[in-house]
């Protein structure tokens, strides 16, 4: 189900310096780019400044004198001003833009790198879902730091400083009555914006509530339905739903305050500069332009504040977003994967010494397991549900480290390889065949730039694929949909097998599928089983009676223990736990 | 008509309907928008009327009167911009309040069906993003309508009455703008557009890869994954720059047509001025006019957009508030008006239940899922059915709870047929466990009360704990009843959530109580003593068992074997063992499993 309910968001800092260093490194190879805006941003708030100034110069030297010529000259100065302003305007936020999706997209990559180098077990216990919010809306929302608000609130903040020297400096004390009011603006609007915000943040917690509860409501209807509990639940989301209305009205309430605030601020500057300039310029200290330049700089200084202010909250959902992508690249990563002597094959034997392993300290997978694999044999494991079984392809993986006892290849641990050699070498093919988007190529050499033509040809005469893919419309490079929705389940294992095949195994490992499949699939897979597993050492985590027959020798595990081994006639006669598990599994009967 | 423009009107109906609760909130609201308005035309011509005293020597007593001018329309404007927002936000959200009112309410009077055939995260969409649009539209999109209608409506005027020429020549310009809004919003849709394409290549990607992350990794792919995953990447950013070559171009133009309009208003008025044609305060008043006057501009566009995309969201909420109720809702709704009717609703006499010749086939189905079943067990007796998967079991007990209408045959309850009961008076027969238990996001004690007569009842809650075998779970939590349970709360195990239902439908009190194959997840020496201690004391209550586990039937009376949708094989658990069929097939084949897992 979705996520409606996200409390970091409303509960995270505006700034936290901590976070903002991190960040810094991603910036590292576009800091030309970052110089650049920053000096669009100057050279914006420049032309933006000097645009009154140049109105007021008109009206003085223009139109009050009467002289035309210098009226016209002005009037071209003014809109080179303009075009100027807009050239910069357009290229600061193109910049912008392109630098941000840049930081982005290297940031992105980074995550998913790390990602990609994090152990299994920390899959096991993360949901693919919550993965890839990060990597695609949280590092998003973190990026908008850099490009949107940093820059445009520094920008605005040159845009009031600039204003405010520029009057100071056209005329100190005009200057200083039109800022007069100023400090009071920032102090009422920071009470009244700690004041919105906790109320916003409320309200916006009220809706995710309502929205979580209306979800429950609607997956949980049959149960309210059966129970006849129409009114009670329309009552208790009654309750909510106006708990939701009051705060959101609150919430308006105090909105409602901000922009009455700021207009009488404006226009307290307003009338200020006009009363106090107008009695100036009647007594010949400043000129009427010169007034007019500074009604235009009031008039011009209140939209930063408002700006600004918005801003907040993209600074607040960026800290978080941020806070957990970095609690992400925290996660230890799996030890180098080159390291260690590189698995070339094996000579003689994989033999598993007292192992024991647990996925965690409340219960024990594997205990005390011994037994040995010649190479070239082909060996069933079979047992019953949570005994055990995949456990053993994981640990041959090295995806996990087992914690007392041994493996050994030709008597060296297998902790000695490298994962990489053992997991190249060691090619395993599982129950659920996972199908990437491309083409049926592209899902056998899962490896970039790994095609070979003479080992596909191999793979297709050895699994007999000719026949398939010739009912291809595009052969073996027909592109697959999504989740293979257009190849058949026989299709699917067949690139799975020939998927182990293209990395040349030395040792297969099969995880059948409990499941049962259609005839055609049936014959597909005992084939190629018996094709694949013919000349390679190779352990089968069976669940067909077909696969059994044909193996060397089976293991019966029970519990994380070895509990019986032999032929499939040897087990049957004995008359132990296999002949039970046969029973249950294999003989056909009931399946109720 | 078509279809799609009758949509649209009743949209467009159904959205006043929304507001007219309101309306006079509205009418204040408008009011105000007016007297906010009125008071920010105003300084402009303050501005004016003070340069104009400056200009003609410095009238003190003028220039003093524009600064008080100034002020007093200030504080009206800020008083009533207070209010403006209060009225039409605050209206909005009560509309919206209505609106997820009636939509939570008609979804709970809807079919069983309608659940089935719709996902969850359809209608949670329209419940959320969709009201959201609907609330955008009732509050700041009228408001800005208004707003902008009643700039549009005075200030040309006023720039005609300072100066008709003057006018005509720099308004030109700003007419450009709607159309640079229309045009260009054109272009930004279609490549925002291709940019959530990228986005969810993009994502799906990820999710491709993080769910094959095992396949991946057995193959030491990683690096190449890693450089797919950053080429898809690449893409998302060449089509965001591409977005981005438009947007980062948008607003600045807009700027600059307004500047523009400001140059030729620069070089004519001031022309004008220098001609003493006007005053240099006019020429002052039309600048901050023009400025005014550009907002509204840029709105139009936002709010035709706005409007679009809320009429959208409308006619997908409208869609539910269409779907036909439940049957016999609408059936007891017509006899809450007409009392003459009551005498069709019959209350049961006893529980017994006998069915006759029940057939059922899904909507849609090729096969029928239950087939001439026909069965009596008499009040207070125990049934229990089993079979494989798909052999028709849930089936029977949803007819049974009449979420399905069978299509031939008889359901009698009591005596009664069901057809003929209430569909709420029906309801009110069953205790339901289900299969896939479901609790809410509240406390243990909340669930357990979920449909007792009486909440209040805390003990009562510790006693259904304790007869659902709760009553160890409960001491591992410190909250005890009053946990929370949920993703802010603790998550139980699969037994124990089976507890908490099973709790909940002891607590409910009914005469039939429905398991429906619900103790899956609970070991079976627990499931026996629960389903020991239920028959003890509920001597009286008739149960009815469903269980893949056959154990758990061996104790009921009268224990049926589904497959196909028919009653293969019948009787009590030793008739049915004496048989030696389907049944005692798979309780050999289950007395094998359990040993196995004992270990023995």
């Amino acid at each position: 189900m979705e996520d409606y309910f996200n409390e970091d968001d409303i509960k995270a800092p505006m700034w936290d310096t901590g976070l903002v260093r991190r960040m810094l490194p991603y910036l590292q190879n576009w800091r030309p780019h970052f110089l650049v805006s920053v000096l669009l941003v100057l050279a914006g708030t420049a032309v933006q400044i000097s645009l009154p100034l140049l109105l007021g110069r008109a009206v003085d030297l223009g139109i009050k004198v009467q002289n035309q010529k210098q009226l016209l000259y002005y009037v071209l100065l003014y809109a080179v001003g303009h075009a100027t302003f807009f050239v910069i305007l357009a290229a600061r936020n193109w910049l912008l833009q392109y630098t941000g999706q840049q930081v982005l997209h290297e940031l992105r990559t980074h995550l998913f790198s790390h990602i990609q180098k994090l152990p299994i077990s920390f899959f096991d216990r993360t949901p693919v879902g919550r993965l890839v919010t990060r990597i695609t809306n949280d590092v998003a929302t973190m990026a908008e730091l850099f490009s949107a608000a940093l820059i445009n609130v520094s920008g605005d903040i040159c845009v009031l400083i600039g204003i405010g020297l520029m009057m100071l400096t056209l005329h100190w004390k005009l200057g200083l009555a039109a800022l007069l009011a100023s400090p009071m603006l920032y102090y009422v609007v920071w009470v009244l914006k700690g004041k919105m915000r906790d109320t916003f943040r409320l309200a916006r917690a009220k809706l995710a509530m309502l929205n979580a509860s209306l979800a429950e409501n609607v997956s949980g209807m049959s149960v309210i339905h059966v129970f006849n509990q129409e009114t009670a639940r329309e009552a208790k989301f009654d309750e909510m739903n106006t708990s939701l209305r009051e705060a959101e009205l609150t919430s308006v309430f105090y909105n409602s305050f901000f922009s009455p605030v700021v207009t009488i601020f404006s226009a307290i500057t307003l009338a200020i500069v006009t009363t106090y300039g107008g009695w100036l310029v009647s007594t010949g200290e400043i000129s009427i332009g010169l007034l007019i330049t500074f009604i235009a700089y009031t008039q011009a200084f209140f939209d930063p504040v408002r700006q600004i202010s918005e801003q907040i909250s993209v600074f607040q959902s960026a800290m978080a977003s941020a806070e957990r992508v970095f609690g992400l690249l925290d996660e230890a990563p799996e030890p180098d994967l080159e390291s260690g002597r590189e698995f070339k094959g094996l000579n003689s034997e994989i033999e598993f010494r007292n192992l024991n392993f647990a996925y965690n300290s409340d219960k024990q997978i594997l205990k005390d397991l011994s037994f040995t694999i010649k190479k070239g044999e082909r060996i069933a494991v079979v047992g019953h549900t949570g005994a055990g079984k995949t456990t053993l392809a994981s640990l041959l993986k090295r995806f996990y480290d087992y914690q007392g006892g041994q493996i050994l290849l030709d008597g060296v641990d297998l902790r000695e390889f490298s994962r990489s050699s053992l997991r190249r070498r060691i090619g395993l093919i599982q129950q659920d065949v996972n199908i990437f988007s491309g083409t049926i190529l592209d899902n056998i050499f899962l490896e970039e730039g790994s095609f070979d033509q003479n080992k596909l040809d191999r793979i297709i005469s050895e699994l007999k694929m000719e026949s398939l893919i010739d009912k291809l419309p595009q052969g073996i490079t027909t592109p697959i949909f999504e989740r293979g929705s257009n190849i058949s389940a026989g299709q699917r294992q067949l690139i799975a097998f020939s998927r182990a095949l293209a990395s040349d195994p030395e040792i297969l490992i099969l995880d059948e599928a409990t499941s049962s499949v259609d005839s055609e699939t049936e014959s597909i897979i005992q084939r190629s089983v018996q094709q694949l597993t013919s000349s390679r050492t190779s352990l089968i985590i069976a669940h067909r009676l077909s696969t059994i027959r044909n193996c060397s020798r089976i293991l019966v595990l029970h519990n994380g223990r070895l509990v019986e081994q032999g032929t499939h006639e040897e087990l049957l006669k004995h008359k132990g736990h296999y002949q039970k598990l046969y029973e249950l599994q294999f003989a056909e009967g009931d399946r109720a | 008509m078509n279809q799609q423009a009758q949509n649209h009107i009743t949209a467009q109906k159904y959205t006043l309907e929304l507001l007219r609760p309101y309306r006079r909130h509205l009418l204040y609201g408008v009011s105000s928008l007016i007297i906010v308005d009125i008071a920010d035309i105003m300084p402009p011509i303050i501005i004016k009327l003070a340069i104009d005293a400056i200009e003609r020597g410095g009238e003190i007593r003028t220039i003093v009167y524009c600064g008080i001018g100034l002020l007093v329309t200030a504080i009206i404007q800020a008083v009533f911009r207070f209010f403006w927002r209060q009225f039409f936000l605050g209206t909005s959200h009560k509309s919206v309040y209505d609106l997820r009112k009636a939509l939570f309410s008609h979804l709970l009077k809807l079919p069983f069906h309608y659940f089935s055939r719709t996902r969850t995260g359809d209608i949670m969409s329209r419940l959320t993003n969709d009201i959201q649009e609907i609330r955008f539209m009732l509050g700041i999109g009228v408001l800005i309508t208004l707003d902008a209608s009643f700039y549009f409506l005075t200030i040309p005027f006023i720039m005609i009455w300072l100066s008709p020429k003057l006018t005509l020549i720099t308004l030109l310009p700003f007419l450009m703008m709607p159309i640079l809004v229309v045009l260009v919003k054109n272009t930004i849709h279609n490549r925002s557009r291709d940019v959530q394409a990228r986005l969810s290549d993009l994502s799906s990607k990820a999710e491709e890869n993080l769910s094959g992350i095992r396949v991946i990794k057995g193959f030491h792919t990683e690096d190449s994954e890693i450089s797919r995953f950053s080429s898809c990447g690449r893409e998302f950013v060449k089509d965001k720059i591409r977005l981005a070559n438009v947007e980062a171009f948008f607003h600045p133009a807009l700027d600059l047509v307004i500047a523009a309009g400001m140059v030729i208003l620069l070089y004519f008025g001031g022309n004008m001025v220098v001609a003493g044609t006007i005053t240099l305060g006019s020429f002052m008043a039309f600048e901050a006019y023009m400025l005014k006057l550009s907002w509204p501009m840029m709105a139009v566009g936002w709010i035709i957009n706005l409007y679009q995309r809320s009429m959208a969201s409308m006619e997908r909420c409208l869609q539910i508030l269409r779907e036909p109720v439940a049957q016999s809702l609408v059936d007891s709704n017509e006899t809450d008006q007409k009392p003459v009717m009551a005498n069709k609703v019959e209350i049961p006499a006893g529980y017994a239940i006998e069915l006759a010749d029940l057939c059922f086939t899904y909507p849609g189905a090729s096969q029928p899922a239950l087939k001439n079943i026909s069965f009596k067990l008499p009040e207070g007796r125990t049934l229990g059915i089993t079979g494989p998967v798909g052999c028709g079991k849930s089936t029977l007990l949803r007819l049974l709870m009449k979420m399905f209408s069978p299509e031939s045959g008889q359901i009698r309850i009591g005596g009664k047929d069901s057809h003929e009961i209430d569909l709420p008076d029906l309801r009110r027969l069953f205790s339901y466990v289900p299969q896939e238990t479901f609790l809410f996001s509240e406390t243990i004690r909340e669930n357990i009360l979920f449909a007792c007569s009486d909440k209040t009842r805390s003990e009562a809650a510790e006693a259904f704990a304790q007869r659902a075998g709760l009553a160890d779970d409960l001491k591992d939590f410190s909250g005890r009843l009053e946990t929370m349970l949920g993703e802010r709360g603790v998550n139980l195990s699969g037994g124990q959530k089976q507890r908490v239902s099973l709790a909940r439908a002891l607590a409910a009190e009914r005469p039939i109580l429905v398991l429906d194959d619900c103790t899956s997840a609970v070991d079976t020496e627990t499931e026996q003593r629960i389903l020991s201690s239920l028959q003890k004391q509920e001597r009286k209550q008739t149960c009815i068992i469903v269980s893949h586990r056959m154990v758990s039937l061996q104790n009921a009376d009268l224990i049926i074997y589904l497959d196909g949708g028919e009653v293969v094989e019948s009787g009590s658990h030793a008739e049915l063992l004496q048989h030696g069929g389907r049944y005692a097939r798979a309780w050999e084949r289950q007395r094998i499993k359990a040993q196995l897992e004992e270990g023995s």
